[in-house]
């Protein structure tokens, strides 16, 4: 399912990135690269859409990261399953 | 997926982050890049990404005719193999399970299918029963060719003027700024401006979540130990403001009054630059009757208007401290550093847009902090295209392409003869604004409403015109007005259509777009679309042939040949108003040609369309070399980068509106906003847009994560008032003003920080329609509309 690769930017407060970074390490889908300055590259590989959600809202929720970029995305199984992936958005009343 | 393949996957994944990371990628491209992990059967090529105007390149792989993989494309200068959260899921924006497959008009209340061979007669019925009120309504999103496509047709064709886009409602105010500057509309500088400059002001806008991979060059550069002083001067923290070193919050409106204080400084300590401004500048004001070229005035008129704003009565008028106007105007009376201006809706949507984009310009040109590589002011653009379609092809209702205008007798003549038109075909009186289209339309005939149809394409009116209730309100529409909207999804315009279209969408088709840095920018096709959505430039042509075959004279050129009449490498005339010969030859390449004829008219030359294949986009002017190569031009006006600037001339300043070389500094007065808090409607109320969705959400809340990363509207609100109101967190409240009213919850602490007295809503959820409440008051030379400042009250609802 999802395997997603971005660039975390993290705080320069150390303790704060020190924990960020500990964090990171401790979960299961997230796999770390070698940090340069502040920004480290990152692997999430997760087993589906809803995991690939959490991971996300995990890492986005991190008060040491500061900022995300994307570097790339693949859906290859997502898109075999994409009528029931991907929704329609219900109207205005 | 085998779990060796996923392996592989993962780790070239990992590596492109790790280039990325160290900012090698696009030096590493080749060896680094995840595309390699894929067999033959995954086909990759290159693509703009279809949401905002940063113009980020793509890399998109399609498998058995679906895209399965995106990645940034390390090749783009743009953004460097990185994307932001929307440009990753921008693949699975065709995938929503609600897209339109089949053309639909409304009987008796209800839409039902029909063939296009009906849809196409219906709107040429439409035109036909009186030409000069049927209307085109399109947008930024409208890919070149596209919007070239239909600007012929109304200009040269149906010849009523009658086109405008939703960017007069994003960006007009920035171009009507650079023409009374410069005589001639859009940035100067590039992006590589944000590399090189020292200090970096944000006025107004909010490049941390709404220009992410931009800001992210700030963010990078910081983080290899460069200094970047990143100033945001707003009404409200942002996740910009988390990065700043200065945060300046100025009351709503108040920004032409710092502007001039800034202005003051400079003139009154002596640190503007006196060659710079002595060599390359006049000075304006405003003129009776208003005109956008204004009227002189003297350096020293230029010092008196301004001696009133002072630090402290600029403190006093915008709540900004006497010492930060002292330390941004301390900034600019520096030569040693370089200052890059960024804005975007923030001074743009505003009442006093002209102005304020004047006068931001006029402080970079009287400091003399213009022309070199970080030394620019710079507006950016929130569609993929606006600069592109709307403000290059000119499908504004005053416009022709290439930077001319209707009134100008030889800019007629020009696009007549390279149109091959009769002599007097082109109309010289404008067509109606946005704001003036659409009340015309939602006016009675009788009442003067000489709009009977409008013709949407690519945009959402239904839900993002201001003051919606008196410009597109359901439920006062006459029955005689007619409504077609060409759209990928279902929208709040579909849904008061009298007859939609189903349209193709990004890589469903060929395109091309045009960036906030002069960037051009071309893709193929890769997929089909669904069902039986067309292209909207075929659509377009469609109806064109459609009135040929009924005898509209205007569908002829002066040699009696139809105006869309296309051949192949042989010559041989193809038919593409039928959609299954559609693409039989490349129409995008065929209008391309046509129409980068007119980019000469004010120096902004485009290559042959065979260049733009090669190129991850090519900044114009771009200029044909001895050699015969083309080559772009990174830094307008500057001698050292612009072929039209004279040697010798260091800057020129070639479309100047007072045909001196010469730019032109503003004085504004800083004038009241239309509406205004007050007993009844306490509160200021600003509109805009969040990270995860883009414009009215009509993508992007199909898209699973990000619908559930930010899944409705809200009201951000200051902890303070939520306190003294009694209003708790997550808890629904009222919002009304003089226009409306609407229910959302509140969100105190929230993705931004209203100061006390201050409200903001973003406009994606077409469940909550927030232009309901805004202005459609406008500013009266770019006729753009005020998004960001009108009085509303709040009140709990006790249940």
């Amino acid at each position: 399912m999802p395997i997603v690769s971005a660039v975390l930017t993290l705080s320069q407060t150390s303790t704060l990135r020190a924990a960020t970074l500990a964090t990171l390490r401790s979960t299961p889908a997230v796999t770390l690269g070698e940090a340069h300055g502040d920004r480290v590259p990152v692997v999430l590989d997760t087993p589906d859409r809803a995991q690939d959600k959490a991971a996300w809202d995990a890492l986005e929720s991190l008060p040491g990261v500061t900022f995300i970029e994307l570097v790339f995305a693949d859906f290859t199984d997502l898109s075999n399953h994409q009528d029931a992936d991907v929704g329609a958005v219900e109207s205005t009343p | 997926m085998t779990p060796d393949r996923r392996e592989f996957l993962k780790l070239s994944a990992l590596a492109a982050a790790s280039a990325a990371a160290a900012g090698t990628f696009a030096q590493e491209a080749a060896a680094e890049d995840p595309t390699r992990a894929y067999g033959p059967g995954v086909r990759w090529d290159k693509a703009p990404c279809r949401f905002c105007g940063t113009g980020c390149h793509v890399q998109v792989g399609v498998e058995k005719g679906k895209i399965v993989a995106i990645a940034g494309d390390p090749q783009a200068e743009v953004n460097k193999g990185l994307l932001c959260v929307k440009g990753y899921h921008v693949g699975l924006a065709l995938y929503g399970e609600d897209r339109l497959r089949t053309p639909m008009l409304r009987k008796n209340g209800q839409l039902v299918p029909i063939s296009w061979e009906e849809a196409i007669q219906t709107i040429a019925d439409r035109v036909m029963m009186d030409p000069a009120g049927f209307a085109m309504y399109g947008s930024g999103q409208w890919t070149i060719p596209e919007g070239y496509a239909a600007q012929k047709l109304m200009k040269g064709g149906i010849a009523n003027n009658q086109i405008d886009p939703n960017a007069r409602l994003c960006m007009a105010s920035a171009v009507t700024g650079f023409l009374a500057v410069y005589g001639v509309d859009e940035p100067a500088g590039c992006y590589t401006d944000l590399d090189e400059c020292d200090v970096l002001i944000c006025w107004g806008n909010n490049p941390a979540e709404m220009h992410p991979v931009l800001f992210s060059r700030v963010i990078d550069r910081r983080n290899r130990g460069e200094e970047v002083l990143l100033i945001d001067i707003g009404t409200r923290r942002t996740r910009t403001t988390a990065h700043a070193q200065h945060f300046l919050e100025f009351e709503p409106n108040t920004d032409l009054a710092i502007a001039n204080g800034v202005a003051h400084l400079l003139l009154k300590s002596g640190t503007y630059d006196k060659d710079f401004v002595e060599k390359h500048c006049n000075f304006r004001k405003s003129s009776e009757p208003a005109a956008l070229e204004g009227a002189a005035m003297s350096f020293e008129e230029f010092i008196a208007a301004l001696a009133p704003f002072t630090p402290e009565y600029v403190e006093r008028l915008s709540g900004v401290p006497a010492k930060d106007i002292r330390m941004l105007a301390g900034l600019f009376g520096r030569r040693d550093l370089k200052i890059t201006s960024l804005w975007c809706m923030g001074m743009n949507q505003h009442t006093r847009g002209t102005a304020i984009n004047s006068l931001v310009h006029g402080i970079h040109l009287l400091s003399g902090h213009f022309g070199r590589p970080g030394d620019a002011p710079t507006s950016l653009t929130g569609q993929p295209s606006a600069c592109g379609t709307v403000r290059e092809v000119g499908t504004l209702s005053h416009a022709l392409p290439g930077g001319g205008v209707v009134t100008k007798d030889e800019h007629r003549a020009n696009a007549e003869k390279l149109w091959n038109l009769p002599a007097g075909r082109i109309s010289a009186k404008p067509g109606y604004h946005t704001v003036e289209m659409w009340k015309r339309w939602s006016t009675p005939k009788k009442d003067g409403g000489d709009i009977h149809t409008i013709w949407v394409q690519v945009t959402n009116p239904g839900q993002t015109l201001p003051n919606r209730s008196l410009l597109v309100d359901p439920g006062v529409k006459d029955p005689d007005k007619f409504l077609i909207c060409s759209d990928v999804y279902p929208t709040a315009t579909t849904q008061i259509a009298d007859l939609v279209l189903p349209s193709a969408m990004w890589v469903e088709k060929n395109g091309m777009f045009g960036n906030s840095e002069r960037r051009t920018q071309q893709w193929f096709k890769m997929v089909s679309p669904p069902g039986d959505a067309r292209d909207d430039c075929w659509q377009t042509i469609a109806l064109a042939k459609e009135l040929h075959r009924r005898g509209h004279p205007g569908m002829l050129d002066k040699d009696g040949r139809f105006l869309f009449t296309f051949a192949d490498a042989q010559g041989r005339e193809v038919p593409v108003w039928e959609w299954r010969r559609y693409y039989e030859l490349n129409v995008d390449k065929a209008l391309f040609e046509e129409y980068r004829l007119f980019s000469r008219t004010k120096h902004k030359d485009l290559a042959p369309y065979d260049e733009y294949v090669k190129a991850r986009g090519l900044r114009w002017p771009v200029v044909q070399q001895p050699d015969g190569t083309w080559r772009e031009t990174r830094f307008r006006f500057s001698e050292f980068d612009d072929p039209y600037v004279k040697k010798g001339a260091e800057i020129e300043f070639y479309h100047s509106t007072t045909k001196d070389g010469r730019a032109q500094i503003w004085f504004h007065p800083a004038d009241p906003p239309p509406e205004s808090p007050d007993g009844q409607y306490p509160f200021w109320l600003c509109t805009g847009r969040v990270l995860e969705h883009w414009h009215s959400g009509t993508m992007t809340r199909r898209i699973p994560q990000l619908r559930a990363a930010m899944p409705q509207a809200y009201v951000e609100m200051n902890r303070h008032d939520a306190q003294r109101l009694g209003i708790r967190n997550g808890e629904t409240v009222r919002l009304t003003t003089r226009r409306g009213s609407i229910e959302l919850p509140v969100w105190i602490d929230g993705r931004g920080d209203p100061p006390p007295g201050s409200l903001f809503v973003p406009f994606f959820d077409e469940r909550v329609q927030i232009n309901l409440l805004t202005l459609h008051e406008y500013d009266p030379f770019s006729k753009q509309p005020d998004y960001k400042k009108c009085a509303v009250s709040v009140t709990r609802i006790v249940s």
